[in-house]
């Protein structure tokens, strides 16, 4: 009997340590952050008053706030966009497993594993407006030099490439593993049938493929939605407040600014758009 | 004849796309290639593309920047111990979603899915709040045991788990092992390959941590390498030619795992998917 009683915990116990971080460092800092959202205080005094919806009432006329969020949802759209084509191309040049192709999956993998520090670091070097090689070729050439992390648009453009060239080995993977879930067969009997490999394409691949594409975008979108340490790096959301991120506001705010009460409520609704973007595109997956 | 032609194009296809793939890296080609300049060749018109006179003068200099020595000990340290954390209670918890049937299996199952989805980022604040109030901030503790409960970790540790027959674990019970045993001498040594494939994920995630170590640590002594980087680069007039070196010094273990271990980073490993 106390045998079978013990049985019957073990499977708790196993859980607890785990339970116990996660809950700690993942579960209570989310409620806090809710809690937080709704009250004034500081990292001094801690929280001072119940003010209900006035930080969320407040990030509606909040020019800073508002200018990130905008920043973020131009820079998630083109990234996703960007990175999903890329990886996709990828995948479907370096399906087939030559040696050439695991080599070159190698490389286009690497970025991957670069800690975005070092990534930032890579990029401000080529493309230092004074000192980097990409403007140094181009007066070798007789060109005038491009100001490309001083310019609003071009440092924009820059921050832009450098996630996606971070990222697209990592989904050009997950695509291969799509890829080679697809029967042969099909692309053999589309042969038959005189399918070009356009139309295979369109009516084999693109479909078949869908569950993997939700998947990639999914994570390429939560991915981007979290995008601040390259950035930090690379232009510091600069210039002026060009590259300046929805991350980096919270940041700025909470720490720079001092205010962890009015931070918490943008992290809410970082939150919020995250949930509701996922949500939003697993049922657009049912739906079609 | 046909052969032949069919094995140059091949080959010219490989070349190709390795050639590509080489452009590809070319920022993290310049920055190796410059690490070796010195100072006056680094910012030369039109540039070189290798040393003309290598040097390791760079990395001498990177070696003396603050404390160099102790930011390699400390992301060592934090990268080792949330990874041996993360193996054994992610696995402990996997073994218990995997082999035990209880009230609310389910519904910690796909809680644990669900979190896979909350970045740190949305938590960023209360954390630090939650990390104050335990006395872990600016603590090296503060970045290794908070990571530590990765849900990718459990889900991926699970899912090979299930493959473990059970008749192998009820054999174990008839002969008298506890249910530890269980864990510690059949489920651990026969998840080998899982646990391996985490153990390489979790040191990379956290060897390249950053907002961590950014929010917890202030003080010299405890700052990891990628924190040092980045003060490095924050500087007013960035010391180009340090910081090149420092840099490849902070990708080189990396880049080590990776090529060494490269089929676990490429085999299709979606459980592993989010960096987490």
């Amino acid at each position: 009997m106390k045998h079978k009683m013990g049985r019957l915990l073990t499977p708790y116990l196993f859980l607890a340590p785990n339970t116990l971080i996660f809950g700690i460092f993942v579960v209570l800092p989310m409620v806090y952050g809710l809690v937080y959202s709704f009250y004034r205080g500081n990292f001094i005094g801690g929280l001072q008053q119940f003010v209900g919806i006035e930080n969320y009432r407040q990030l509606l006329e909040d020019r800073a706030f508002l200018t990130s969020l905008a920043h973020t949802a131009v820079y998630v759209l083109l990234v996703v966009l960007l990175v999903v084509v890329l990886s996709l191309m990828l995948a479907i040049a370096l399906r087939a497993t030559t040696l050439g192709n695991a080599l070159a999956r190698i490389g286009f993998y690497l970025p991957v594993i670069l800690s975005p520090v070092v990534v930032g670091v890579a990029w401000r070097w080529m493309f230092s407006s004074d000192l980097g090689v990409i403007n140094a070729v181009l007066s070798s050439l007789g060109q005038s030099p491009i100001p490309w992390l001083t310019d609003i648009n071009w440092a924009r453009a820059v921050v832009i490439l450098a996630s996606v060239w971070s990222m697209a080995g990592f989904y050009m993977v997950i695509f291969i593993g799509g890829l080679n879930t697809i029967p042969t067969e099909l692309y053999q009997a589309a042969e038959v049938d005189g399918a070009s490999p356009r139309q295979q394409f369109w009516q084999i691949t693109l479909p078949l493929l869908a569950p993997t594409t939700l998947l990639v975008t999914i994570l390429a979108t939560i991915n981007a939605f979290k995008a601040f340490e390259i950035i930090l790096v690379l232009t510091n959301g600069g210039p002026g407040d060009a590259t300046r991120l929805l991350v980096q506001n919270i940041y700025l705010t909470a720490f720079e600014g001092a205010n962890p009460t009015y931070a918490s409520a943008q992290s809410v609704v970082l939150f919020a758009i995250l949930m509701l973007l996922t949500l939003v595109q697993l049922r657009v997956s049912r739906d079609s | 004849m046909n052969k032949t032609r069919k094995r140059q194009t091949r080959f010219l296809r490989d070349a190709l796309v390795m050639g590509l793939a080489l452009l590809f890296l070319m920022p993290v080609i310049w920055v190796v290639l410059s690490s070796f300049k010195p100072n006056a060749e680094l910012y030369l018109v039109p540039p070189t593309l290798f040393p003309k006179e290598p040097t390791l003068a760079n990395y001498q200099s990177a070696l003396t920047v603050g404390h160099f020595a102790t930011y390699t000990w400390n992301s060592f340290f934090v990268a080792t111990m949330s990874t041996l954390i993360a193996l054994l209670t992610n696995s402990m918890a996997a073994f218990a979603l995997a082999k035990y049937r209880f009230v609310g299996r389910q519904a910690l199952f796909l809680l644990t899915l669900a979190t896979i989805m909350i970045p740190l980022q949305v938590i960023m604040v209360p954390i630090f709040l939650v990390l104050r109030n335990l006395g872990l901030t600016d603590s090296l503790w503060g970045i290794i045991i908070p990571p530590a409960a990765t849900p990718t970790g459990v889900f991926l540790l699970r899912q090979y788990m299930l493959s473990i027959p059970d008749e192998i674990l009820e054999s174990a019970r008839i002969d008298g092992a506890s249910e530890w045993g269980i864990y510690w001498r059949i489920i651990l040594p026969l998840s080998i390959p899982a646990l391996a494939t985490l153990a390489i994920f979790s040191f990379t995630w956290r060897w390249n941590d950053f907002i961590w170590p950014f929010i917890v640590i202030s003080s010299e002594q405890k700052a990891t390498l990628q924190l040092a980087l980045a003060r490095l680069v924050g500087q007013f007039g960035v010391d180009w030619s340090t910081l090149l070196a420092a840099t490849v010094i902070t990708l080189l273990p990396m880049l080590m795992v990776f090529l060494l271990l490269q089929r676990y980073f490429l085999s299709n490993l979606t459980a592993g998917s989010v960096k987490g």
